[in-house]
């Protein structure tokens, strides 16, 4: 949570703080941690995929963004109503690391891996994600993600980006391929 | 544009139709879409940056041509203008980079504004950080009297290089500068409170994203306030309605009309034509 690193009980300050805090007792090394991380990943993942065979409507949300490290990450999301509290509810399906390059249907493929994982296909009723073309081409994909909704924040974000020129045009050839652009409109 | 639109013509148009999706690309990647349409393969939507969402329109319906022609031509909007507020943030980022930068420069900011209680800092705002622009506009205001004190002070600074002072009179924000960036931040105000109001976790936000829509669109049509802010909502405006306008009658729209039908809070705000529409849908679903 605090993205502590796993061998953080074997660091030297936290071996004496143990040392007097409870004598004898030195703490689970990095593998154990890594270890028990591991199998706690499992046991939710399995208590979610319980929860969400009793609600019978899931829908989704996706994004796909890049880190200031050129990492590109891909969440989903599901949310749904509770049917023991009849509340609204939103739990990550999930967060990971997107490698290789980012078309339609790799995307897609990566989605409908994790539906399937959570036995999610035919339960989807709306899918929610932002403009960028490739995650559209991702889920037009009807029979599954059913309605497909864009993300009005995302939007108003590319309003506001776009019509006050906020920031500098980032590389030459995109630039160009505006104006061009805008040649265009101009015919 | 002419091509594309010809292109979305030719197409038969039928909502439930898979591959009527793929016409649904960006107008961006128009040129992109007619190389590999015949193929029809996943791969033209491959994007290469993070940016990708702005490669594409919100929903570029069938009366593409129409809505394009709608933002060539609305109002008499003076492109040096957004010239003038890109610039304008670029010189407020490079105050706040060059201060963050340096420690004697940091500190002496950190001294004026702990004299008028001042207990935050200046934050720089981020590309793909939502409303990050306009926090970073709020901070600028808070120590807008203190800037002015640091480019009073600063000749009299020890140990700041010619360079960071030079740098810093290069973006010395005028009061024409403080001006602009007021109205900017009023306006970009709106935008930040609908964003907060959307961005909720624990309610349903698909009805109030018709009441942010409509709420949106009227205060950028409100024209009655000074230059500044009515040249900026005419500079939103036309983007706005482009992003904004979902086809008439796709599902999307349907459904959002219905959801704002049936929550207490939107439900009086609901245009005429948008009931009619949302009642029409659910009466069919039912």
């Amino acid at each position: 949570m605090d993205a502590r690193p796993f061998g953080d009980y074997q660091h030297p300050g936290m071996q004496s703080f143990l040392k007097v805090a409870v004598p004898g007792y030195y703490g689970p090394s990095s593998r154990t941690v890594e270890r028990n991380l591991s199998k706690l990943y499992v046991k939710k993942q399995q208590e979610l995929k319980a929860e969400l065979a009793k609600v019978p409507d899931i829908s989704i949300a996706a994004d796909l963004w890049r880190s200031a490290r050129n990492r590109c990450f891909l969440c989903i999301t599901s949310h749904y109503i509770s049917p023991t509290t009849h509340q609204s509810c939103g739990k990550i399906l999930s967060f990971r690391h997107f490698h290789g390059c980012h078309f339609g249907s790799r995307i897609r493929s990566h989605m409908l891996r994790v539906l399937k994982q959570f036995d999610l296909v035919g339960k989807i009723t709306a899918t929610t994600t932002d403009n960028g073309s490739d995650i559209k081409n991702a889920t037009r994909l009807s029979r599954v993600f059913d309605v497909r909704f864009h993300c009005l924040a995302h939007g108003l974000d590319l309003v506001v980006h776009k019509a006050l020129g906020l920031w500098p045009k980032k590389q030459a050839k995109e630039a160009e391929s505006s104006s061009a652009h805008q040649l265009d409109q101009d015919e | 544009m002419l091509l594309s639109a010809q292109l979305w013509e030719d197409e038969p148009e039928s909502d439930d139709d898979n591959d009527d999706d793929e016409q649904l690309e960006s107008i961006d990647n128009v040129s992109v879409n007619i190389n590999g349409d015949d193929s029809g393969n996943d791969d033209n939507s491959h994007g290469n940056d993070e940016d990708e969402e702005d490669e594409s329109t919100f929903v570029p319906d069938d009366n593409t041509s129409e809505s394009d022609s709608d933002t060539s031509d609305t109002g008499p909007v003076n492109p040096t203008y957004a010239l003038n507020i890109g610039e304008l943030m670029k010189k407020g980022r490079t105050v706040i980079t060059t201060i963050r930068k340096s420690g004697i420069l940091h500190d002496a900011v950190r001294n004026i504004a702990y004299d008028s209680s001042i207990n935050v800092d200046l934050i720089l705002d981020m590309r793909i950080r939502w409303n990050s622009s306009y926090n970073m506009l709020n901070r600028l205001f808070v120590f807008q009297s203190v800037l002015e004190e640091l480019y009073v002070q600063i000749d009299s600074l020890s140990g700041v290089t010619k360079r960071q002072r030079e740098k810093l009179m290069s973006a010395y924000l005028s009061n024409s500068d403080w001006a602009l960036l007021q109205s900017l931040q009023f306006v970009l105000e709106r935008f930040s409170d609908a964003t907060e109001l959307i961005s909720g976790k624990s309610y349903p936000t698909i009805s109030i994203v018709y009441a942010v829509k409509l709420s949106l669109h009227h205060f950028l049509n409100d024209l009655t306030d000074d230059i500044n802010v009515s040249i900026i909502k005419q500079m939103l405006l036309a983007e706005f309605d482009r992003y904004m306008t979902l086809p008439v009658n796709s599902k999307e729209t349907d459904i959002i009309s219905a959801a704002a039908l049936l929550d207490p809070s939107t439900h009086d705000i609901l245009q005429l034509d948008d009931k009619k529409a949302a009642e029409k849908f659910l009466i069919l679903e039912v």
